[in-house]
């Protein structure tokens, strides 16, 4: 089901335009750690603690030597720029996988095979759904937990919030319109099981609705981690939200707020953003979703 | 009906107390210190320790919400707050909310209509690349950037008009905003002034004469006048400088949002036999949208805006945090920074509240308005 999906989403012009960003924001990720053992002074081009002596005052513009030019704190912006796409590459699948995994064998099972417990369960996603985020994550940020807010834990509380939401309340309700068809009633009278109902008829038939839910809500998901890390509740890792605050912020007591400081993280994000967005729009379509 | 919408409230007031529930434990366990410790620059740590054993904020954690949904039906949302957080300037902050959110709505609602507008029926059930990718790309806009990009200019232009027209104010009168008259009466104001804002983009736009729009925003106008003496309306205009700086970056956000919107139901309702048929018989693009469009669109807007209004809500603390607006975005944002989990949990509760509010308003009105559903629901 996977591979089809793969498959029927390349076809079209939003898939191939989201897998091509996100190939490129792979590619920017691996060229950052190839660049920084090989080229790079570790000095200079650090994302965090980088400092280059030669060039004075700082930021300065894009060079030969610093493409993209340098932060208020001496930065290269093209090294912080590329560093900074892999937390969000990792949050990004997590919460993606996470979601999709709870939301597949909640959505799956609860409403077909427990359907009591499911009326519980839809109130609880409805509670769920209510809880925003961005929020969430300004709260986590600000306690003791704060060192443990890595970009994989932010994709996991994510997906979890995602997928036994959102995903929850909408995959059971297709769940719940498919319960009573004709090919499952077939399936019944020749002997098939309910657990293999569930599996070999329902399963596959939300699977679609899943990803493409899960691909939605890790746009959101994307957007809010950019948020959490611009007021530096996400800890200590390079990232474009930090690079945002960081060009306003001090670039307003050193030099001034410069656009080459900006555009690159904006750019980031809409990258990232948009191609899970536009394979979510994909997936739709192919599949005749109309959410 | 009578049975339908009970059945909808009951839900919604389960689903915000599992919320809250969910929040309080959450926030009591992972903001370390509890609603008194914002005190302790000002008590020392014996007079702390004997008030949370007064107040009871050592007991269970379970205790403490039942005994925080007590207060709350007893009209106390904030119990053993202090004078700097008490219900009050909590719910000082709910109009000051709505200035900036339903102005937003409505400009966004609107403008994010025009690429659909401007597009021929025969085009409107193709992919929209470019429209999704544009809306995507609002979306991912920061607000800071945003603030960075057209807060100053907005300024300028603001301080100019200020200066021409003898326009002046002080920040004690910003304060009377979030009682109940002068609130009321800027909230008026400003949804007027967004119809006004509408109407520009679409004569712009060259989309039509918008007349309806003109006359409510020229009747709101009106009682504003009637009803509000001239220092009032001149400290409304003082006033409306930071919530259109504020208004006009989360507008943005929710433009890009609608946008998305607008392609995915326009897309799925160009492809229905009746569009296919008004364009057969050669009615116009206008006609179509107008006639058979817009109208249809209406209920999965308003749904998939009901999903998404937690995200709204998330923007708006992100955005009122930006540019300083005294709404509940900011003031949460406050509150959770200074570790007050009670005047965090009263926020997050009057924000479940209109979030279920609005949500019940879009179901109940798409059961009164829509045939179909109201016949399903009869059967």
């Amino acid at each position: 089901m996977f591979k089809l999906i793969l498959r029927s989403t390349y076809k079209t012009y939003h898939g191939k335009l989201g897998y091509l960003f996100l190939l490129l924001l792979m590619t920017g990720s691996l060229a950052h750690i190839l660049l920084l053992k090989t080229v790079w002074p570790v000095n200079i081009y650090d994302p965090i603690v980088g400092f280059d002596l030669s060039v004075f005052p700082h930021p300065v513009t894009p060079s030969g030597t610093h493409l993209l030019g340098t932060d208020p704190l001496g930065r290269d912006v093209l090294s912080m720029f590329l560093a900074g796409s892999e937390p969000l590459i990792k949050l990004s699948i997590i919460s993606f996988i996470t979601g999709l995994i709870s939301s597949l064998i909640v959505g799956t099972f609860v409403p077909f095979l427990f359907k009591r417990f499911d009326l519980l369960l839809r109130e609880f996603s409805s509670g769920l759904v209510l809880i925003s985020p961005p929020i969430v994550l300004l709260i986590l940020g600000t306690g003791d937990f704060l060192e443990k807010l890595s970009p994989e834990m932010v994709g996991f509380i994510y997906g979890l919030l995602g997928g036994l939401g959102v995903c929850y309340l909408v995959i059971s309700t297709r769940v719940k319109e498919l319960i009573n068809s004709e090919f499952l009633n077939a399936s019944r009278v020749i002997g098939a099981s309910e657990l293999q109902i569930a599996l070999k008829h329902i399963l596959p038939l939300i699977i679609p609705y899943s990803v493409a839910l899960m691909l939605s809500v890790t746009t959101s998901g994307i957007v809010a981690y950019g948020f959490a890390s611009f007021f530096g509740q996400v800890g200590w890792t390079p990232n474009w939200g930090m690079m945002i605050y960081d060009a306003i912020t001090y670039g307003s007591y050193l030099g001034g707020t410069n656009l080459w400081n900006l555009m690159p993280p904006t750019f980031g994000f809409i990258l990232c953003s948009s191609s899970f967005y536009l394979i979510s729009i994909s997936v739709k379509k192919q599949f005749g979703i109309t959410l | 009906m009578l049975k339908f919408f009970l059945r909808n409230l009951f839900t919604s007031v389960v689903s915000i107390f599992i919320f809250l529930l969910i929040m309080f434990y959450g926030i009591n366990i992972l903001i370390p210190g509890d609603f008194l410790t914002p005190l302790r620059l000002m008590m020392s740590q014996e007079e702390l320790d004997a008030l949370r054993e007064t107040l009871g904020a050592n007991d269970p954690l379970i205790q403490q919400y039942y005994r925080w949904i007590q207060s709350v039906f007893s009209g106390e949302i904030t119990p053993g707050g202090f004078r700097q957080r008490s219900s009050k300037s909590v719910l000082d902050t709910v109009f000051p909310t709505l200035h900036v959110l339903i102005p937003s709505f409505i400009i966004s609602i609107y403008l994010s209509r025009i690429p659909a507008l401007k597009t021929s029926v025969k085009r409107l059930g193709k992919e929209k690349i470019f429209s999704d990718t544009f809306g995507i790309l609002l979306i991912s806009l920061f607000p800071p950037i945003i603030y960075f990009l057209i807060g100053e200019r907005l300024e300028n232009t603001f301080r100019s008009l200020f200066d021409r027209f003898d326009i002046t104010g002080t920040s004690s009168e910003l304060l009377l905003f979030s009682e109940m008259k002068l609130g009321l009466g800027f909230l008026i104001f400003i949804v007027a002034c967004s119809f006004i804002i509408v109407s520009f983009f679409e004569v712009i736009a060259l989309i039509n004469i918008p007349l309806k729009k003109f006359m409510i925003s020229a009747s709101l106008l009106i009682i504003i006048f009637l009803f509000f003496e001239i220092q009032e309306v001149v400290a409304m205009l003082y006033y409306s400088k930071n919530a259109f700086i504020t208004i006009g970056i989360l507008t943005t956000l929710l433009i890009g949002e609608f946008i998305l919107f607008n392609n995915i139901i326009v897309q799925n309702i160009s492809k229905e036999d009746h569009i296919m048929t008004a364009a057969a018989i050669g009615y116009s693009n206008h006609k179509i949208f107008k006639d058979h469009i817009i109208r249809n669109s209406f209920f999965p807007f308003a749904t998939r805006i009901a999903i998404n209004l937690p995200y709204t809500i998330a923007s708006l603390v992100i955005v009122e945090s930006t540019t300083g607006w005294g709404g509940m975005g900011s003031m949460l944002y406050r509150v959770i920074m200074s570790q007050d989990s009670n005047a965090a949990m009263a926020i997050l509760f009057l924000l479940a509240i209109l979030t279920a509010t609005l949500r019940l308003m879009i179901t109940f009105s798409q059961v009164v308005f829509n045939p179909q559903l109201r016949g399903a629901r009869n059967v």
